[in-house]
């Protein structure tokens, strides 16, 4: 778990998102909807640092977390 | 480990969804506990508290709550981006519409000239010559009066704008050369065209 997304799964991650995307392009005029899912592709490529820089706790530290709030 | 955690370990499973329901109830772990795998994991560690399984079920909880997360942020950049293309999209067709009837004033339907070349519009004044750039049928006259080559060399300067230099280079002759051969041209033409407009005031003055 050093590297969190390799750029397979990335692609994997588009893929698996494909619905969700097909679902947005209802948003736009028809004619402009094979753009659209072009550059909502381009845009998860390009935000694969940020998606990368994603921290995420593990269990205990969000245990912890949890804990802490309710005692307050 | 940490003391508040491993009190939490000590308990059974009932105990814990009846002593800490709202931490169950939050929505991040309902969806781990509801894989058989993850519910597994979780009910072995509340079992036996060894290290090995808190640090597995803790690697376990880290992975699915970072895809959970990276979903989650995809499906937001997904839904407001297309939002997004679609608001840019709207202004550009409302500012640049395509009309394809109107009527401009000067020339015709756009919808006649699409696709349509117009032959004679496009050899109008297509020339390079420098007798079709000009209006006056004088001068017109003045310039059918000079050689090839002067005619050829006024071309290359006025239509053109290239230096005498330029011209010089492009009949392998010296620049003064060109420049007599200009300077000669105009004087033909001033002197031809002078004598015309001469003529012409003449005649209708004197006529």
């Amino acid at each position: 778990m050093d590297k969190k997304l390799s750029k397979e799964e990335l692609i994997d991650l588009i893929d698996s998102l494909n619905p969700k995307i097909k679902k947005s392009l209802k948003n736009t005029h028809y004619q402009d909807r094979n753009d659209l899912e072009q550059e909502i592709k381009l845009k998860i490529i390009e935000s694969y640092e940020k998606i990368a820089a994603i921290e995420a706790p593990n269990f205990e530290e969000f245990l912890a977390e949890f804990l802490t709030k309710q005692k307050r | 480990m940490n003391k508040l955690t491993s009190h939490f370990f000590s308990h059974s499973l009932e105990f814990l969804q009846q002593h800490y329901s709202s931490f169950f109830e939050q929505p991040i772990i309902q969806l781990f506990l509801q894989n058989p795998e993850h519910l597994k994991i979780f009910t072995d560690t509340l079992d036996s508290p060894s290290t090995h399984n808190i640090g597995h079920l803790n690697e376990t909880f880290k992975i699915f709550y970072y895809r959970a997360r990276v979903y989650k942020y995809m499906c937001s950049l997904i839904y407001f981006f297309s939002v997004d293309f679609d608001k840019r999209a709207r202004k550009q067709r409302e500012r640049y519409r395509m009309v394809l009837d109107a009527t401009p004033k000067d020339n015709g339907r756009m919808m006649d000239r699409i696709g349509n070349l117009d032959g004679r519009l496009e050899k109008m004044g297509e020339t390079n010559e420098l007798s079709s750039h000009i209006s006056d049928e004088k001068l017109i006259e003045a310039l059918k009066n000079l050689t090839t080559k002067q005619n050829l060399v006024l071309t290359m300067a006025f239509t053109y704008g290239l230096s005498n230099k330029e011209i010089a280079a492009y009949f392998h002759e010296s620049p003064q050369n060109i420049s007599s051969i200009r300077k000669q041209a105009l004087k033909k033409l001033q002197k031809y065209y002078m004598n015309d407009v001469y003529d012409r005031k003449e005649k209708r003055y004197c006529g």
